[in-house]
């Protein structure tokens, strides 16, 4: 038997189930009245607590904050994100160009106006098909969770 | 597919759904985060005009956040935690206090005094038999009022919602620990205030 009364925290543990060495415990509270009190104070306090009631639901919060939702989307990460990132790019790209100018006019001096359209075509392209087949992707995995949740 | 994974699926589908336009489906997210978000905002804030704004306020930083969710904990979670960090921005505006302190220095018991006394001659759940659960519950709801903001909410969202520590240290930022710790002090601060209201009563 543990000498001397038991600690709140070791009957809160015992009445609430969690670790502790329920066996001592429960063998002093078997001998000692006043732990048992406590225990019991404690008991009927846990089963107060769970019976409270709880804040009452407000009817019509959900109608009114859909109605007012529905003035606007919420913001995307992207909704931020690339239209910085697009506006870095340019003036990136920009900067570049003028610092390469010299470069960039000889490089061209050695090609005729008939290869360069061609490969500007090709590329534009080339970067069409990937956002057109990145965005189908993108609609049958949603679709597909779609499924999923119905 | 388990439990877990596919809760995991349908809060991204109606994740997507919802930055796809679908603002109707913000609606499944009310409802099923609107106890919790009251029991936060009802339990750290008194002013009745002040929780009405705040459910909405907390609502709105969900809705516009929500692409931020990045499924580290549940759903509900993340929006009680939305609830916690507005309220403790509102009490911090209005310069009021979220925490007391409880302290329990030594964090040993104390015999109340004259229980040992009282224990003689009766009974030991006498005083609880003398009360009917009426006066018992408004005794509690007086007691809990007294508490701080911070402890209020830990005790409801433990004993009431039945959540973890882990998932109240998620909602209020604090280690599970003290978590634990505060949630300890707390019902013991309303365990020695209702025994000596009782004692009150008895005399």
């Amino acid at each position: 038997m543990k000498s001397g009364h038991l600690t709140d925290i070791e009957i809160q543990a015992y009445v609430l189930d969690e670790p502790a060495d329920r066996q001592t415990i429960g063998q002093h509270l078997e001998e000692c009245a006043v732990c048992r009190s406590r225990e019991a104070e404690y008991r009927q306090l846990f089963s107060d607590l769970s019976v409270l009631p709880g804040p009452v639901s407000e009817p019509g919060l959900e109608e009114e904050l859909l109605r007012r939702l529905s003035a606007g989307r919420p913001r995307r990460s992207q909704d931020i994100l690339l239209p910085f990132l697009t506006g870095m790019l340019a003036i990136a790209g920009g900067t570049a160009i003028y610092a390469c100018r010299w470069y960039i006019r000889n490089l061209f001096a050695y090609l005729s106006g008939g290869y360069i359209l061609p490969s500007l075509a090709a590329a534009v392209l080339f970067l069409a098909g990937s956002v057109f087949f990145m965005l189908k992707k993108h609609r049958r995995e949603v679709d597909m969770l779609n499924l999923l949740i119905r | 597919m388990n439990e877990t994974t596919e809760n995991r699926l349908l809060t991204k589908v109606l994740i997507e759904k919802i930055l796809g336009g679908d603002t109707r489906a913000f609606g499944s997210i009310v409802r099923e985060t609107e106890k919790l978000v009251r029991q936060i905002v009802f339990k750290m804030v008194d002013n009745a005009e002040d929780r009405r704004d705040l459910v909405q306020d907390v609502y709105f930083k969900v809705f516009q956040n929500l692409s931020g969710f990045k499924f580290q904990s549940k759903l509900p979670t993340w929006v009680g935690r939305i609830a916690y960090n507005t309220c403790v921005n509102h009490l911090s505006k209005k310069k009021l206090t979220l925490f007391s302190d409880l302290s329990d220095p030594d964090g040993e018991e104390d015999v109340h005094p004259g229980l040992q006394q009282t224990l003689d001659g009766r009974s030991p759940n006498k005083e609880e038999q003398a009360l009917d659960e009426k006066e018992r519950l408004a005794i509690l709801q007086a007691e809990i009022g007294r508490l701080s903001p911070l402890h209020r909410t830990l005790i409801f969202l433990y004993h009431q919602d039945e959540m973890s520590y882990q998932e109240i240290g998620q909602i209020t930022g604090l280690p599970d620990g003290t978590v634990k710790s505060y949630l300890f002090r707390a019902r013991k601060a309303l365990r020695e205030a209702i025994s000596k209201k009782y004692d009150k009563e008895e005399l």
